[in-house]
């Protein structure tokens, strides 16, 4: 099953779409389902993400204009409790101790959290720790060039294969993780 | 008083009629099927009251008559001794011809046989009661048993009437009656089976004239047939595993999931957003889309059967064992929508609240169907595995609407054979089964042979062209109202008859069909040419839209036996 999971695009307050390059990767047909982690902000970009797949789920940024998301979200795929929450709650912004208590609240196998828009992918007591970064390279309030990319989860029952594609000098690449449920 | 008329005739008349009396009644008070029917009866009356009855008033004159004392005048004709060897023999009569009915009514339905075989068993009863009746007193040896010539010869025309009621067609179809053979049906099967060489001629000759449905033979037949077990019975347990370990084999080459292929350590990992012509994943997503033309096929197949939703008894192991990389084809194209807990920060109260969509979203197919528990599979599944695996091992061919219907009727035969042995690799038999049949059918599903002599328009010519050889009159009407074969003969063609009969009647079709399935299925053109010749009362005298409409809804009540025979005699005539 294939999920794609993104966030932090800020369309279109501080930057104007996605990379061209991404745009050319994403088509509608191959990826089941979506998780957003907030901060699109609008309409439109929820629209667009609608086209890829039926089956999207968002949580709220906070520059997002729908103040209707929900906070949290936990999603069942395969053998993993995913959890889903965007990260501007959390206190420091991507502090690693306060990332793992998120995750003991939700009792979650895999935690997605945004909002540094910068990537990271990495295991704790057992649990698995993702953070798309920002798939368009806006800017953050403590960083102002970020690498646009996002994370494409390939779940198989109780394994799972990460596709990281990030955009480098003008062409993506991707690598390769894979983590297995204890 | 001399009793010179020893009641032969009155008891020889009561035993047969109390005993054909109390058959008939003792089936419909206890609700049995009528083992004799109308026509029967009457002539059991007829060939019973006429000649063997009338013969025993010749019965030559017993001299040990004059020898008994005398009887009163007052003693009743019918005393209570006659009356018990009445019922006597109307019981064993009764008793004797239910069992028979009993043994043949195995099947559970009343075919011509079983009518068959009890009223033989009938008459043969009262023949033997006519002979018991001719004395009271002496055994048949004492008074000799060619002492009464007449009778003598009205029994033997009796049987020979008796004989020509079952074996001569008109008459067989007046009496609804069946050639009785010396050995059953199922009998001549096994025999044939159990052969260490299997004589193929003789096989082909019974399994033309059907199969019978008991004991797996039509599984088995099938299996000979279509060339997938040799007649050499000795050779087949070591070519079976290893042809069932093949099967497993292609299963796991093609539905491996790309990702999971080890990885290369190249450079360029494969992902699966790569468009490029030879990434494994893009083959992936090809796949998908043949195999979601086979999903919805499959989903419909023989809907008024529950036996392909039921789940099976051996899934296939791999998938069962949740083996990673391995997920039942259907989870790969159906859209789900995932069960999702939220909670969110309520602007209005402050408190937070949990929702949860669980019962908000229940996927649409588990509502039609019955939902199976983890780990277990639906034959429909099975299906559906065969069908995408023989795509993707026949890439040139693909997979066409259509073989759904004709791999359905093959599957089902093999899984529901009784012997389980046989059944626990229904899946890998049928997907070499139905490969070897599809060598011969492939071009009429091929679009590059449409135009060809051998693809399906090719097909619809020869089948014009048989038509009016043999029933010109029919043909020309069809010319006249435009009734284009391509109307009605192409579902015929194609899915082998299998949408038009109900699955009874199209299993024993297919068994006429397999036997010569090498010569492109000839037979199949003088079936569809028996078809329309028998309805062509309806179709010279209809306008086009009912012909149409009767041949594209073909009444699938019809006998399959007429359709049949009428087939045999039209390649008869047509050969000649």
């Amino acid at each position: 099953m294939l999920v794609l999971v993104l966030g932090d695009l800020h369309i279109p307050y501080r930057v104007s779409g996605l990379p061209h390059e991404f745009r050319k990767l994403l088509t509608p047909g191959r990826i089941q389902h979506i998780l957003c982690t907030g901060n699109l902000c609008t309409k439109e970009t929820v629209d667009y993400l609608k086209t890829l797949t039926a089956d999207v789920h968002i949580v709220r940024g906070d520059f997002d204009d729908n103040p209707n998301f929900a906070d949290q979200k936990v999603v069942t795929v395969g053998q993993f409790r995913i959890g889903l929450c965007h990260g501007h709650q959390i206190v420091p912004w991507g502090d690693v101790e306060s990332l793992s208590v998120l995750q003991r609240q939700m009792d979650v196998d895999i935690l997605i959290t945004g909002h540094t828009h910068k990537f990271e992918a990495f295991e704790r007591d057992n649990k698995f720790f993702i953070n798309p970064g920002s798939a368009t390279g806006a800017f953050n309030a403590l960083n102002s060039s970020t690498t646009p990319s996002f994370v494409l989860m390939d779940i198989q029952q109780a394994s799972l294969t990460l596709y990281v594609y990030q955009l480098i000098n003008e062409k993506f690449t991707v690598e390769r993780l894979e983590y297995r449920k204890a | 008083m001399i009793r010179l008329i020893d009641d032969f005739r009155v008891c020889f008349a009561y035993h047969r009629s109390i005993a054909a009396l109390s058959l008939i009644t003792l089936s419909t008070v206890f609700h049995f099927p009528n083992p004799l029917n109308a026509m029967q009866i009457l002539w059991i009356n007829i060939i019973m009251d006429g000649p063997p009855a009338q013969s025993l008033g010749v019965e030559p004159v017993d001299h040990d008559v004059l020898k008994k004392p005398p009887r009163k005048v007052t003693d009743p004709m019918i005393d209570r001794r006659l009356i018990i060897n009445i019922i006597t023999s109307a019981v064993v009569i009764v008793v004797g011809t239910l069992c028979v009915f009993y043994a043949e009514m195995r099947d559970g339905k009343v075919t011509p046989r079983d009518t068959t075989m009890t009223f033989t068993c009938f008459v043969f009863f009262d023949m033997f009661n006519a002979l018991s009746c001719r004395s009271q007193t002496k055994f048949i040896f004492q008074i000799g048993f060619f002492s009464n010539r007449v009778f003598l010869i009205s029994v033997l025309l009796s049987i020979a009437g008796q004989m020509a009621v079952i074996y001569f067609p008109p008459l067989q179809y007046v009496f609804q009656t069946e050639a009785l053979s010396a050995s059953g049906n199922i009998e001549k099967f096994e025999a044939i089976l159990k052969c260490d060489r299997i004589n193929l001629e003789e096989l082909k000759t019974l399994a033309f004239n059907g199969c019978p449905t008991d004991n797996g033979i039509r599984s088995l037949t099938w299996k000979i047939l279509l060339n997938y077990l040799f007649i050499d019975r000795t050779k087949w347990a070591s070519y079976l595993s290893k042809q069932r370990e093949h099967y497993r084999g292609y299963i796991r080459e093609t539905i491996i999931k790309p990702g999971l292929k080890s990885t290369s350590h190249s450079d360029i990992v494969d992902h699966p957003l790569n468009c490029a012509a030879d990434s494994s994943w893009t083959a992936y997503f090809k796949e998908n889309e043949v195999l979601l033309q086979i999903d919805k096929d499959v989903r419909r197949l023989c809907p008024d059967l529950c036996f392909f939703q039921r789940k099976t008894d051996y899934p296939c192991a791999e998938i069962m064992n949740q083996e990673v990389g391995f997920e039942s084809l259907r989870k790969r194209i159906v859209s789900t929508s995932l069960k999702v807990e939220s909670q969110s920060h309520s602007r209005l109260t402050g408190r937070l609240e949990f929702q949860s969509n669980k019962s908000k979203c229940p996927t649409i197919d588990d509502n039609e169907y019955e939902v199976l528990a983890n780990g277990s599979e639906a034959h429909w599944q099975v299906v559906e595995r065969i069908l995408f695996v023989f795509s993707q091992l026949n890439s040139g061919q693909s997979y066409v609407q259509g073989m759904n219907e004709i791999i359905g009727p093959i599957y089902y035969t093999f899984a529901t054979d009784p012997n389980l042995e046989w059944r626990e690799h229904a899946e890998a038999d049928t997907f070499y089964c139905f490969t070897n049949l599809m060598i011969h059918l492939r071009e009429n599903f091929m679009k590059v042979y449409d135009k060809s002599e051998f693809g399906i328009l090719g097909r619809m010519q020869k089948f014009s062209m048989l038509l009016r050889e043999l029933d010109k009159e029919v043909h020309e009407h069809f010319e006249q109202e435009n009734l284009k074969p391509e109307f009605y003969a192409f579902r015929w063609l194609t899915l082998l008859l299998s949408q038009e009969f109900h699955l009874p009647d199209v299993l024993r079709i297919w068994d006429s069909l397999f036997v010569d399935h090498e010569k492109y299925l000839d037979f199949l053109l003088y079936i569809c040419c028996a078809m329309v010749i028998l309805q062509r009362d309806q179709l010279l005298n209809g306008s086009q839209a009912q012909n149409i409409k009767l041949l594209q809804y073909y009444p699938p009540d019809t006998d399959v036996h007429k359709i049949l025979q009428k087939a045999v005699e039209l390649q008869r005539i047509h050969k000649a």
